[in-house]
């Protein structure tokens, strides 16, 4: 009886990933089907332009997010005491950061940082000539990423560092070591693969959003890449969006936007598979005697 | 024979809490220069505590509180004053269990005196060298030295840990149960290197083996529920245990 059971269980089981599998292949191959043609043969400029458009704002999104959500981290998972409540409060954020739908921090951008930090930035440094910073461009997109990046990295490395074990710190420690230089010099370095892991996970989803850089820099088309960070920018998410509701004879765009949407995916996969790798190791170098 | 010498380090009523439990009561213990001190007791009652107190190890865990004064040549190692960092490169440790840094064998040696900013490359793997001799674990690494540490068996990896602690060249040792994880031949070896570094050092040895702490400690300490019943010249207290917990103890009725 209970024999059965498991037996149609399993079965509901391999079914339900069968379909998961098949759905996802399904996906690929027709949108490779149709978009590695439209790749090959019609390349648009468009399409070249929305792709270092999205690699020029995942940039700045890095560069923003990851040292100060890798520090955050650090500050949680070394100094922080659990029961202060400064702790509380910073914990309790992160965890709400990372809740809220990502069109919230498109609003959130284009309110603080075009209109409040940007026209703040024009008041002082250009008075009188309009906007300079003061409107949607590719730093403030990057910047509204990084919010969005930074609750991933953050949990994401506060774990991997608080698999380091304890005797690690004390041995630097007990050898003249600071906290500080405990810090970094044996935990940090002791938990790379895991803080890596957390931050190719959080570039992986930021450069594949499409709706927090929708008020606050994408643009439907620019003649040229950006080469000022105060530029609008197209990139490949909103590119797709555009090409598929703002063409007048949707049929005729299918192909370019199929392209686009083979980029994207082939973006956000390989950092995700860059990610799986990193965490394989990260769980490797936290079980040295599994490995012996 | 022991009274001769100078008090090297001295506890001074010390004691600890874990969040309010108190886990060693009133501790007072003087150690004499250039000599293996042995602590002795069951499990749980407080020697690692004791040791940890001596290097302020503590100081990094919220939940203890340390009262009390430890002095280095007379000075409080606890006085506000006083850098817990200092304090650590006088008095180093050696812990219960091996704990190499990841990185190779001569990353884990050099440790302590990259910490102090001595950069010259040269001295730096000349007095890793020394330290390795001293710990008598040159010849097994001296052909892998960019090996990591953790391809290293629990004795070698011990042996590299005494090692890394005496290449920064500290006045005080502290070895808690350096030989637990270690079969025969290694604890035959360590013990040899204490007695060898009795001439520099002052060394203090908890240690679970009777046998060891008659073999190579000059004084004795048996602490028991988080306080010290008893100390004196090992011999005394190993034969003419004056207190009944101590004499139960060494005959081998408790713990
Ligand atoms: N960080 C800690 N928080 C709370 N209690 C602790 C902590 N460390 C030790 N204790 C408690 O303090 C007591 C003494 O522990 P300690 O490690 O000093 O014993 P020990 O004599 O070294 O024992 P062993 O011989 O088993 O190593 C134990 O009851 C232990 O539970
Ligand atoms: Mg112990």
């Amino acid at each position: 009886m209970k024999r059965a059971g498991d037996r149609v269980l399993g079965a509901l089981c391999a079914l339900a990933l069968a379909l998961l599998a098949l759905t996802l292949i399904a996906i690929v191959a027709s949108l490779a089907r149709e978009g590695t043609a439209a790749l090959v043969t019609g390349t648009r400029d468009g399409l070249a332009l929305a792709a270092l458009g999205t690699a020029a704002v995942t940039f700045i999104m890095t560069l923003c997010s990851v040292p100060l959500g890798v520090l955050t981290a650090v500050y949680l998972a070394e100094f922080a005491r659990d029961e202060d409540r400064s702790t509380r409060w910073i914990r309790a954020a992160v965890r709400a950061l990372a809740g809220v739908p990502s069109i919230v921090f498109g609003l959130f951008g284009l309110g603080f940082f075009v209109l409040f930090v940007g026209r703040g930035l024009d008041r002082v440094l250009y008075p009188g000539l309009g906007a300079v910073f003061g409107r949607p461009c590719v730093l403030w997109s990057g910047a509204t990423l990084a919010v969005l990046a930074l609750p991933v990295i953050i949990v994401t490395s506060e774990e991997a560092l608080r698999r380091v074990p304890n005797e690690q710190r004390e041995a630097a420690l007990a050898l003249g070591a600071s906290r500080i230089e405990a810090t970094f010099r044996v935990s940090l370095p002791a938990a790379r693969a895991g803080v890596l892991t957390g931050v190719v996970l959080a570039i992986g989803r930021g450069a594949g959003e499409v709706a927090p850089i929708l008020f606050t820099g994408a643009a439907n088309f620019t003649p040229e890449a950006p080469t000022d960070a105060r530029a609008m920018f197209m990139h490949l998410g909103f590119h797709l969006y555009a090409l598929s509701t703002q063409s007048t004879d949707a049929a005729s765009a299918r192909p370019a936007a199929a392209a686009t949407a083979v980029l994207l995916l082939a973006v956000t996969l390989s950092l995700n598979a860059v990610a799986l790798v990193l965490r394989d190791r990260a769980v490797k170098r936290a079980s040295p005697e599994a490995r012996r | 024979m022991t009274r001769a010498k100078p008090i090297k380090l001295e506890a001074r009523g010390l004691s600890v809490e874990f969040a309010a439990k108190r886990v060693l009561s009133d501790v007072s213990l003087a150690l004499a220069e250039r000599s293996v001190t042995a602590l002795i007791g069951p499990s749980g009652c407080g020697k690692s505590t004791f040791l940890r107190a001596l290097n302020r190890l503590h100081d990094h865990s919220p939940s203890a509180a340390v009262h009390g004064q430890v002095l280095l040549d007379g000075e409080d190692i606890y006085h506000p004053d006083v850098d817990a960092v200092v304090v650590r490169r006088r008095i180093g440790m050696v812990f219960q269990r091996p704990n190499p840094l990841p990185g190779s064998i001569l990353d884990n040696v050099t440790f302590g005196l990259r910490l102090a900013a001595s950069r010259d490359r040269s001295s730096l793997t000349d007095r890793a060298e020394r330290a390795l001799r001293a710990a008598a674990i040159w010849d097994e690494v001296r052909d892998r030295l960019g090996a990591s540490a953790l391809s290293l068996s629990g004795g070698q990896q011990q042996r590299l840990c005494i090692a890394r602690a005496i290449a920064i060249e500290p006045e005080v040792l502290l070895m808690d149960e350096p030989c637990s994880a270690l079969d025969p031949l290694a604890t035959e070896r360590i013990e040899a290197l204490i007695t060898e570094l009795k001439r520099r050092y002052t060394v203090v040895l908890v240690t679970h083996s009777l046998a060891q702490a008659r073999r190579v400690s000059d004084e004795t300490a048996f602490f028991y529920l988080g306080a010290l019943i008893e100390r004196g010249p090992t011999d005394r207290v190993f034969e003419d245990p004056q207190h009944e917990k101590t004499q139960q103890y060494v005959r081998g009725s408790i713990g």
